[in-house]
């Protein structure tokens, strides 16, 4: 029985030689995960507005008493999340190939930095010397803070998990496209904190207390 | 009985000074014009039910489309000139009621609290700002620039015969003015939701010929009267030492608290808890009593006194006149 | 292989599971839309009837039916209803089920994040009833100003859970974008280019950008606020250099958009109906295409004038009320195009036409009041009164569900298989536009004289009790509306005469298929040649062979112009979907009370995200090198 009225002589298309996945924008999954940076992105800008219309209305920015953490220990994290950069990029071509054996290398050297990023944060926030509750100032870079390290440990999980997947196995063809889309996901909260990181201490660093009300 | 007709004296449509004016000049021109554009373009519509009824065939060939698009560019076109109409009436409106925060002379602040307005306006000294409360007065034919805060939450003053609103924002200060032009009484009523009683927010605006205003803004810079009948003594006796006057200041006696309505002049007010009841005796009594029973939620706790105290207590508040 | 064959493979692979397991598990496009609209009626059946309950303490001055506590309750649950679990996941499940088919596939791109949007969306709703059942429903409106919604003002949990109910919510309406931009763009019928979409599926495809954009907004304010009220932050604590109005902003910079998030997929469902009875193209295709877009865009530079009366420097203003009244062009436009389309086609009288009656009559009414909100001057006479409240409901109602029960009415044969009573339909309808003005049009009035919005009773020296009780009226008659409706179409379930594919003879591909559709939707993936399939295709209009019909595979094409490009195999049914919107539900409503809960729903997702993503046997093409 059919439930379409099929005219008597149709003309095919076959499809059944077609691939059973993609790379980049072919993918929906690759679209997928633009979309959720979009979302996220999104989500950060509108926490730098904030903080750039908070900061508008004072006289005093940061406030008085609000002691930074050592720059060098922000500087370690950032360091760790651009030192991920090369390690997953060799993944990221690799995977486009199937090469196993340089995806596991460069996606076990992203998730150890990955980790050792983790390791600063919990540092460095604990060497912020204000808290959430101290100011407006610190509910913002505490703000930041929480959403970032919420990424940034997501981020661990999920390379933790991808990377177990490529040791333990058996790895299909189709998880060399998950290894890049996992990749494109890491590079934002990458390069997501780098910004926020170069807004919040630039401006505490070089642009204490300029344009303030 | 439900009355069918709206009260005019708090109603945009009754303007009684030129910013209202302005306004609803402005709201005429919009509403012609708004019922025009929907008279047609319904009007167009109904055609194109009825024409469509009677088709044969659906029409879509190129030749159609290419006269349709001439229809519907021009009426695009119509569309944009009736907008620029509308904004450009709208910027000028706007521009023309700019004018009124030019300086002037005379300056009345307002401060929002749940849920009732303290007033007061400016003295030469101190000790002569006149503080009161739910009562606003304006001189006829004067430009008052009222500033505007909050104490608690987001509140609105909008007296709809003398002109628009605006918010009253805690840690912010705002103006906005008023020209009454026509003397009467007014009323205003909180727009912003804040809280419970919202609703119960009102303000009596009073535009008087400037003799009488005048007149009125000197009796209030007069502390109180002092009591002179026993039970008025005793009355003020009450408020002393009860909890009245933790919450509620009386010029020219101890009472100095701020939390709740000044009571200075509370016997002079026409109306009691913001707008809400008349100021009689009976209603007095009432709210003294039990305030959360006219007000439900309302920020000033019942109290147990008896009736003869309460009848003292009452005698006395509205001694002061 | 017959189509006998094939028919009986295909069912046997996209066999939806039933019963309470099947109910958590099932991830068939057409079952998740549908659940979207069923339970979003049910809101709205709810939203209603708070809705009769604030009309009925209204009727009169100083009536004492209702105290204001509870009013405040019922105002702000009615609003957050109405807009959040019914406007918007209504949308949404409507997308859901058609979108599929009228592209002509077989499933979503991500169809267990449909599940996960689904139970995200109950819970949210369950939350929002549980509270305000137990009497401490949120009562700061629906657009919950700071400070009065701030851990001083509002203290109890009450306004924690409105921001929780906007977390759920936003999450499956951000999941829903997310799954229905990736479909559009990756799903489509080989021949199905961009401009050859039907608008339906562009309103969507518009209204999924939009939520992109639009919602973190609200929840980043929603997080603010929940962070305030929880572990003391000062986002909107003056006294601490917070700032109230940073709430105003990001609460509008989201909610305009929302409006027209709702209004979107309306103009978009009318533009379906007329071409469906007018029986031939809309006039200006891409026109109507690029009014979407536009709408979009400016769409999301209009949200101070919400603002107007907290105080603006004249210059930004007049900005905003310039952009308010630039976004009356596409929607003129949209209009003009729509009153071409009837004029020069065959219309056949409906229902649905009513329903197209009515949403010229009223949205036209309520697009013009909103020009005049947007004016400065007349705003700050107008902000906070029931003026407003006619404008929004006119637009709203005009705009959104009256295009809504129109359309479904015309697709109720597509989802049951049966044609509604039309003599009931029309006189449903009746009932409801006549009802609607008569609720709303003395708002208007209300609302120049004086009558503040969100006021649970007014005094009777004010005169506005005459309206008020005729208000009233209509708001009864609008009920009885809508329990014609629902009857109408609960009686049609069983009695309604068999509609056949395609009763319409309508153009697009979802009555290309039978009615209700068979759960695999096409037996032969279809393929276009033009924007209406069923009117222009060849007669041998070829067809796509070769999906495999032995595991739930789909077609991917490209993004542009469709052409076949890969086989997609998507998920069986599972439980994971659920597991992780029910980590994420303990996780939120946990933070209801401690901020704990955020930890804890953390695990809970990463361990159910690990169950949901771990791959399973049987394993498909294996990579050469293995570890
Ligand atoms: C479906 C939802 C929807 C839609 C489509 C609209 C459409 C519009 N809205 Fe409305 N609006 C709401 C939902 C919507 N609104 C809601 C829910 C609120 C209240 C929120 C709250 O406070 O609770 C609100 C509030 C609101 C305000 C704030 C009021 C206040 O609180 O003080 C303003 C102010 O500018 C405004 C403006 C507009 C404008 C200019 C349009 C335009 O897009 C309208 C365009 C359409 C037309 C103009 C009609 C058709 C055009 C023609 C026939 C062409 C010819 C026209 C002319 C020449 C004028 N709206
Ligand atoms: C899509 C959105 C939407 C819809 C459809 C409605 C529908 C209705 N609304 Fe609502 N409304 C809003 C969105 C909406 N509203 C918003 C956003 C606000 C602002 C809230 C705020 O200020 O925070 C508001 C505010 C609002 C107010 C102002 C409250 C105030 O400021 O004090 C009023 C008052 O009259 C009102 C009335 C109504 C009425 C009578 C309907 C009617 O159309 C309802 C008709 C439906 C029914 C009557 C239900 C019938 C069902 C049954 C009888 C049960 C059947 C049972 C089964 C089928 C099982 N609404
Ligand atoms: C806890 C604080 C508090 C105490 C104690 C208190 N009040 Fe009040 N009072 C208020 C507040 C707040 C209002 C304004 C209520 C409103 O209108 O919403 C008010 C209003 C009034 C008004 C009406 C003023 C007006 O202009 O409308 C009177 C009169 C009054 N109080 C008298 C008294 C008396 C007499 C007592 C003592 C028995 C008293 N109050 C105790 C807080 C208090
Ligand atoms: Cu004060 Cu509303
Ligand atoms: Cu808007």
């Amino acid at each position: 029985m059919s439930d379409i009225a099929l005219p008597p002589k149709r003309r095919e298309i076959d499809v059944s030689g077609l691939p059973s996945f993609a790379f980049g924008n072919r993918d929906p999954l690759w679209w997928g995960v633009w979309l959720l940076i979009a979302i996220e992105g999104t989500m950060f800008a509108l926490l730098v507005a904030s903080y750039f219309y908070l900061r508008a209305s004072e006289s005093e920015w940061p406030p008085t008493g609000a002691a930074q953490p050592p720059l060098w220990i922000t500087f370690a994290t950032v360091i760790a999340l651009l030192a991920t950069i090369p390690p997953s990029y060799y993944a990221f071509r690799k995977a486009l190939d199937g090469r196993l054996r340089a995806v596991q290398i460069g996606l076990l050297l992203t998730t150890i930095l990955n980790g050792v990023a983790v390791v600063t944060r919990a540092y460095e926030l604990g060497m912020i010397g204000y808290n959430w509750n101290s100011h407006a100032y610190g509910s913002l870079v505490w703000g930041i803070y929480f959403v970032h390290t919420l990424h940034l440990v997501s981020g661990l999980c999920e390379n933790i998990v991808i990377t177990a997947l490529l040791f333990i196995g058996p790895v299909e063809k189709k998880h060399m496209v998950d290894v890049r889309l996992g990749t494109i996901y890491w590079w934002f909260v990458v390069v997501s904190w780098v910004i926020l990181w170069a807004i919040v201490f630039g401006d505490s660093t070089f642009l204490r207390n300029s344009f303030v009300a | 009985m439900i009355p069918l007709l709206a009260a005019t004296y708090q109603s945009a449509l009754h303007p009684a000074g030129k910013y209202a004016a302005e306004i609803k000049w402005l709201l005429t021109v919009f509403t012609i014009v708004a019922s025009v554009v929907f008279v047609l373009t319904f009007g167009f519509f109904v055609v194109s039910l009825i024409r469509g009824r009677r088709n044969r065939m659906p029409d879509a060939t190129d030749e159609t489309a290419r006269r349709s698009a001439k229809w519907v560019g021009g009426a695009l076109g119509v569309t944009i000139v009736a907008l620029f109409i509308l904004l450009f009436a709208s910027v000028v409106t706007g521009r023309a009621l700019s004018h009124i925060y030019e300086p002037t002379e005379r300056h009345v602040s307002v401060i929002g609290h749940q849920w009732w307005w303290e007033v007061s306006y400016d003295g030469p000294q101190a000790d002569q700002i006149v503080l009161t409360a739910n009562e606003l007065h304006l001189p006829v034919g004067e430009r008052v620039i009222v500033h505007l805060t909050s104490r608690d939450v987001i509140h609105s003053l909008w007296i709809p015969n003398l002109n628009g609103k605006r918010d009253l924002i805690p840690g912010k200060e705002s103006t906005i003015a008023f020209q009454a032009d026509k003397p009467g009484i007014y009323r205003a009523q909180c727009a912003e939701f804040c809280g419970m009683q919202h609703a119960m927010m009102g303000l009596v605006v009073v535009a008087e010929p400037k003799e009488k205003f005048d007149g009125w803004l000197a009796a209030q810079r007069m502390p109180s009267r002092s009591p002179v009948s026993i039970d008025e003594q005793k009355g003020q006796q009450i408020f002393m030492n009860t909890s009245c006057a933790m919450c509620h200041s009386i010029k020219g006696t101890s009472a100095g608290a701020r939390t709740g309505p000044d009571l200075t002049h509370i016997g002079s007010r026409r109306t009691l808890a913001a707008g809400v009841i008349s100021n009689t005796r009976g209603n007095l009594a009432g709210w003294v009593a039990d305030a959360g029973g006219i007000k439900p939620g309302v920020l000033m706790p019942p109290n147990s006194l008896t009736p003869d105290e309460l009848n003292a207590l009452v005698v006395y508040l509205e001694s002061l006149k | 292989m017959t189509d006998e064959l094939l028919h009986a493979e295909l069912s046997r692979t996209w066999h939806k599971p039933t019963g309470l397991w099947g109910w958590l598990t099932d991830n068939h496009h057409t079952t998740i839309g549908l659940r979207f609209i069923i339970t979003a009626f049910f809101f709205f059946a709810l939203g209603g009837v708070e809705a009769l309950l604030m009309r009925t303490q209204l009727a009169k001055p100083g009536n004492t039916f209702i105290g204001p506590d509870l009013y405040n309750q019922l105002f702000t649950t009615h609003g957050s209803t109405m807009m959040f679990l019914f406007a918007v996941p209504v949308m949404e499940g409507i997308g859901l089920y058609f979108v599929p088919l009228m592209i002509g596939t077989r499933q979503m791109a991500f169809p267990r994040l449909n599940v996960f949007a689904y139970f995200s969306y109950l819970t949210g709703g369950l939350l929002l009833y549980w509270a305000l059942f137990s009497n401490f429903g949120p009562d700061t409106g629906w657009f919950a100003y700071v400070p009065l919604s701030g851990p001083e003002y509002a203290p109890g949990k009450r306004v924690d859970v409105w921001a929780q109910m906007i977390t759920f919510t936003e999450m499956s309406a951000l999941a829903g974008a997310v799954n229905m931009i990736a479909t559009i763009f990756k799903n489509r019928a080989p021949g199905m280019s961009l401009n050859r979409m039907p608008i339906f599926v562009w309103g969507q495809l518009v209204t999924a950008f939009m939520i992109i954009f639009a919602m973190p907004s609200v929840m980043v304010a929603s997080s603010m606020l929940a962070a305030d009220r929880l572990v003391a932050t000062h986002y909107f604590n003056v006294a601490e250099g917070g700032d109230a109005i940073l709430w105003q902003h990001l609460f509008w910079f989201f909610g305009h958009p929302e409006v027209y998030i709702i209004f979107i997929p309306g103009t978009a469902m009318l533009t379906t109906i007329i071409v469906t009875y007018a029986k031939r193209p809309v006039f200006g295709y891409t026109g109507m295409v690029l009014a979407l877009i536009a709408t979009g865009f400016v769409g999301f530079g209009v949200w101070v004038h919400h603002m107007f009366a907290t105080g603006l420097p004249q210059i930004g203003a007049s900005f905003f009320t310039a952009s308010s009244i630039l976004i009356t062009i596409p929607t003129a436009f949209q209009i003009f195009a729509w009153i071409t389309t009837l004029w020069h086609g065959k219309i056949s009288f409906k229902p649905p036409v009513g329903y197209v009656f009515g949403f010229m009559f009223i949205f036209i009414m309520g697009g013009l009041t909103g020009v005049m909100l947007a004016s400065v001057p007349i705003d700050l006479q107008v902000h906070d009164t029931f003026f407003v409240v006619a404008h929004l409901h006119y637009v709203l109602i005009g705009g959104a569900i009256f295009p809504l029960l129109g359309a479904l009415y015309m697709w109720y044969p597509k989802f049951t298989g049966r044609l509604q009573n039309d003599a009931l339909g029309w006189t449903s309808f009746a009932l409801l536009f006549i009802g609607f003005n008569v609720t709303f049009f003395p708002m208007h009035l209300l609302g120049l004289l004086g009558m503040p919005r969100r006021v649970y009773t007014y005094l009777d020296t004010l005169g506005w009790g005459g309206m008020n009780f005729v208000a009233t009226i209509g708001a009864y008659v609008m009920g009885l509306g809508v329990l014609l409706y629902v009857s109408n179409a609960l009686l049609s379930l069983a009695s309604g005469r068999v509609a056949g594919n395609n009763p319409w003879g309508a153009a697009t591909l979802e009555w290309a298929t039978a009615s209700p559709p068979p759960p695999y939707n096409f037996l032969y993936l279809p393929t276009v040649r033009d924007r209406y399939p069923l009117w222009t295709n060849a007669p041998d209009q070829p067809v796509v062979v070769g999906v495999p019909s032995d595991k739930r595979e789909i077609l991917v094409t490209k993004l542009m112009d469709a052409e076949p490009d890969h086989l997609y195999e998507t998920p069986q049914p599972s439980i994971s979907p659920f597991l992780v919107s029910l980590g994420s539900a303990i996780g939120i409503i946990t933070a209801i009370f401690t901020p704990w809960g955020v930890p804890l729903g953390f695990v809970l997702v990463a361990l159910a995200m690990v169950a949901w993503f771990w791959p399973k046997p049987p394993h498909k093409e294996l990579l050469e090198e293995q570890p």
